[in-house]
């Protein structure tokens, strides 16, 4: 039987929900027999293959322009898009910035912080530019499975992950569904 | 109250007249979820989680089950499709609106909200989460508690306990709809508003809305030791429940179920004992060397007390309690007093008047139609909770309030009428004419309730406020004598944590030839003890106290004292053994 395959990326998120996916431990080597991992920020590789996988994972709420390209690339090239940890479930702490204007946001980090000299906001047109809200991940695209927790614990990404291979889409309730 | 009979999912169950359909509900375990609604306070139906569905004729008709009434012959729902679905719905809007990122929550793992999401399987939510423009401002100005009106629900919980639970009117809610807000006073910051942190608000609080600032994050209710006992700081009394983890001492909250106060506390029993207390523990025997307390061994400590004891002519010796003991641990005391024939034996608050009322029961404080209050202040200091069951009672209108004091107190702004002294007779008018008038005192108005008694006959209750925690105990175990510092060259003092000790008391004290002092604390007896025997604190006491009620309440251990720390009757037995 072919593998399943799965590609995950991260947006505007820390690294706990990759670090919890990791942490499955052995759980993650019985995984490999049947699943292979395409690509992702902690491998090699870092963007899902054009002729698509199977299913797609995202970290991190969805709050510039890039983390928008990212957040539709995938969707276009996963069968099944699962939504992992508050940030990319609920909008998490990228919320915090929603009662103030992405301009506020910038000066507050380049300007006005305690150890800033001098400081500019930096201008390019590499760099992504700030959305006025940051959202989470169903708000810019469609997603099939949601499993918030800050990071969700590894027994729940495996539960998702153990369910999706069965062809169920998992139900969340009890250990799985934390928000901390 | 009549029976009525309800049809409730299919099937038929009983209530009373005067029940809402929550009522029924919760009589025959039928699982309706609620989120503002809280035993013992009014309903409102804010948080509309209680919906149900009624059958009539046409579309069944949706009520919060919390506000409407139940009546015979109604047919109900509680757990369709529909209602599952609007109630995920509320939930969603509730999370939606606000800061409810639990994972930098101290209520998370303890919040009724969050709960409820879980219960409903809440993955991600519809609208847009957005923090509300209007509720930023996190109110910390208060010394035991946080406001953060952002993880505020407006289930009115707060609001509801502070005025009609604990009378104390200071919440309230400006503005409507989303602009909503919890408010102390007229807006001001909670610490500079008329809060008397009694934190009810903060034990009802169903989310992180209202913190107590010094156990949040220390422990999730699944992960704390919760103990029943009584506070050890006033004579109500009051239930209390002492929460700990790992034998440390974490928060004090009310007992809900405890017949006193009902889950109400004070500042001095929920806050002060972990945040005001500040002295030094006593936590090792001491003794005085070349003028400076030292460290000893309990056998040197004991030995040393003893030997003066036993020669000491006994109408030298005195004996000073405090009524912070037991009443188990007070009677041992006087026994052993008896038994070396030392009668200059007595509390430290003085000696105790013994009223003709061998007691009272503070509920009746419910139903009465006037308070007379002679003496006492119930505002601050000591017996708040009984100012606290006055003051809800206020909000009834033909329920009056009669300060007789020729001070200002702190409930004056409750009162109908402030007399001076020389106005007792008013006073008395006053009661007259009052169908179940209720006389509360303390020691100090003893003269002019005498006078109250006699004239009032059986027309009036009077409750009188002991001056010690335990006077009825001490009262009980016959120690209701005076102590007289004069008297005495060597002096034994059961202190427990008393330290509010006149100076006069202490340089008396001092003028003694030898002072043993058995102490929680250092501060003040370090400055005239010879000896010290480091005894436990309230929470890691063992017995029984009678209240001003005459109830015998039992207080129980919540933590192990500190190694070289002694139970007061271990030490008033290893001495009485030396003594022989
Ligand atoms: S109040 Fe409750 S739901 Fe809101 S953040 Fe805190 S734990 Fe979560
Ligand atoms: S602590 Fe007591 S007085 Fe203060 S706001 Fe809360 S309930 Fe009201
Ligand atoms: S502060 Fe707490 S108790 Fe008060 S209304 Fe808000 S959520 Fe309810
Ligand atoms: S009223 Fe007295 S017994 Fe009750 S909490 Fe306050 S100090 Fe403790």
């Amino acid at each position: 039987m072919p593998k399943v395959t799965v590609a995950t990326d991260w947006l505007d998120v820390c690294a706990g929900c990759h670090m919890s996916l990791l942490d499955m431990d052995e759980h993650l080597i019985e995984l490999l027999s049947k699943i292979e991992i395409t690509s992702s920020p902690i491998t090699d590789l870092k963007e899902p293959p054009e002729e698509g996988v199977d299913v797609g994972i995202l970290t991190g709420a969805v709050s510039d322009t890039h983390q928008r390209r990212v957040a539709r690339r995938m969707r276009e090239r996963c069968k099944i898009l699962v939504a992992i940890g508050d940030c990319a479930a609920m909008n998490g702490i990228p919320t915090m910035r929603n009662d103030l204007t992405p301009d506020d946001v910038l000066t507050r980090g380049y300007v006005e912080t305690e150890s800033t000299v001098d400081g500019k906001i930096p201008k390019s047109r590499e760099i992504a530019r700030l959305l006025p809200q940051s959202m989470p991940v169903h708000e810019v695209v469609k997603v099939d499975v949601n499993l918030p927790g800050c990071p969700p614990s590894a027994e729940s990404i495996y539960f998702v992950l153990k369910e999706l291979l069965e062809g169920r889409i998992p139900t969340l309730s009890g250990e799985y569904l934390k928000y901390d | 109250m009549a029976e009525i009979t309800l049809t409730i999912n299919d099937k038929e169950v009983k209530g009373e007249d005067g029940d809402t359909i929550l009522n029924v509900c919760q009589k025959n375990d039928i699982d309706v979820p609620t989120l503002c609604h809280f035993d013992g306070i009014p309903d409102m139906g804010s948080c509309r989680i209680c919906i149900v569905e009624i059958e009539g004729s046409g579309r069944p008709r949706i009520s919060t089950s919390c506000t409407t009434p139940a009546t015979d012959g109604m047919i109900i729902q509680t757990d369709t499709e529909k209602l599952r679905g609007m109630r995920r719905n509320v939930l969603e809007f509730l999370l939606s609106e606000g800061n409810h990122h639990c994972m930098y929550c101290a209520a998370s793992g303890d919040c009724e909200l969050q709960d409820l999401a879980y219960r409903f399987g809440i993955d991600y939510i519809k609208m847009p989460v957005t923090p509300s423009e209007e509720s930023t401002h996190v109110d910390s100005s208060q010394r035991y508690l946080v406001a953060d009106p952002n993880r505020c629900i407006l289930c009115y919980r707060c609001v509801r306990v502070c005025n009609d639970m604990a009378g104390n009117q200071v919440l309230g809610i400006s503005n409507r709809g989303s602009k909503a807000q919890i408010i102390s006073d007229m807006g001001e910051n909670r610490g500079e508003s008329g809060c008397v942190s009694c934190g009810t608000c903060v034990q009802v609080c169903p989310t992180g809305a209202i913190l107590d600032r010094r156990s949040a994050y220390m422990g999730r209710k699944t992960e704390v030791d919760t103990t029943k006992s009584t506070c050890l700081f006033c004579s109500v009394g009051c239930g209390n429940e002492i929460i700990s983890r790992d034998n440390y001492l974490i928060r004090i909250e009310g007992d809900w179920d405890a017949e006193p106060n009902k889950g109400l506390l004070c500042v001095l029993g929920r806050f002060s004992p972990l945040y005001d207390e500040c002295r030094a523990r006593a936590n090792k025997p001491m003794i005085r060397k070349d003028d400076q307390l030292q460290k000893a061994t309990w056998n040197e400590a004991l030995n040393a007390v003893a030997e003066k004891l036993k020669f000491t002519d006994k109408d030298k010796i005195g004996g000073l309690v405090s009524t912070h003991a037991t009443t188990e641990t007070l009677k041992l005391f006087a026994k052993y007093s008896d038994d070396m024939g030392a009668k200059n034996v007595g509390c430290i608050e003085g000696p105790i008047s013994d009223p003709p009322e061998k007691g009272f029961d503070l509920s009746d404080l419910n139903d009465a139609d006037l308070y007379v209050v002679v003496g006492e202040d119930l505002s601050e200091g000591l017996h708040q909770v009984v100012g606290f069951l006055i003051k809800r009672n206020l909000i009834e209108r033909d329920k009056r309030l009669v300060i007789v004091n020729d001070e200002e107190t702190g409930l004056i702004e409750f009162a109908d009428k402030h007399l001076k002294i020389s106005e007792l007779d008013k006073a008395i008018e006053l009661c007259k004419d009052a169908e179940n008038p209720i006389v509360v005192y303390n020691d100090e108005a003893i003269n002019q309730v005498d006078k109250m008694r006699e004239e009032l006959a059986d027309n009036a209750k009077f409750f009188w406020m002991p001056p010690g925690i335990n006077s009825r105990g001490a009262l009980a175990a016959g120690l209701d004598g005076e102590f007289d510092p004069d008297k005495a060259s060597c002096v034994y003092v059961m202190a427990c944590e008393a330290g509010d000790i006149s100076e006069e008391l202490l340089s008396k004290l001092k003028k003694a030839d030898f002072v043993a002092v058995q102490t929680s604390y250092m501060e003040p007896w370090d400055e005239v003890a010879d000896v010290i025997l480091p005894t436990t604190i309230w929470a890691e006491r063992e017995g029984t106290v009678i209240n001003m009620e005459g109830q015998e309440l039992k207080v129980n251990k919540a933590v192990d004292p500190p190694k070289e720390v002694k139970a007061e009757a271990d030490i008033l037995n290893a001495l009485a053994e030396k003594i022989g």
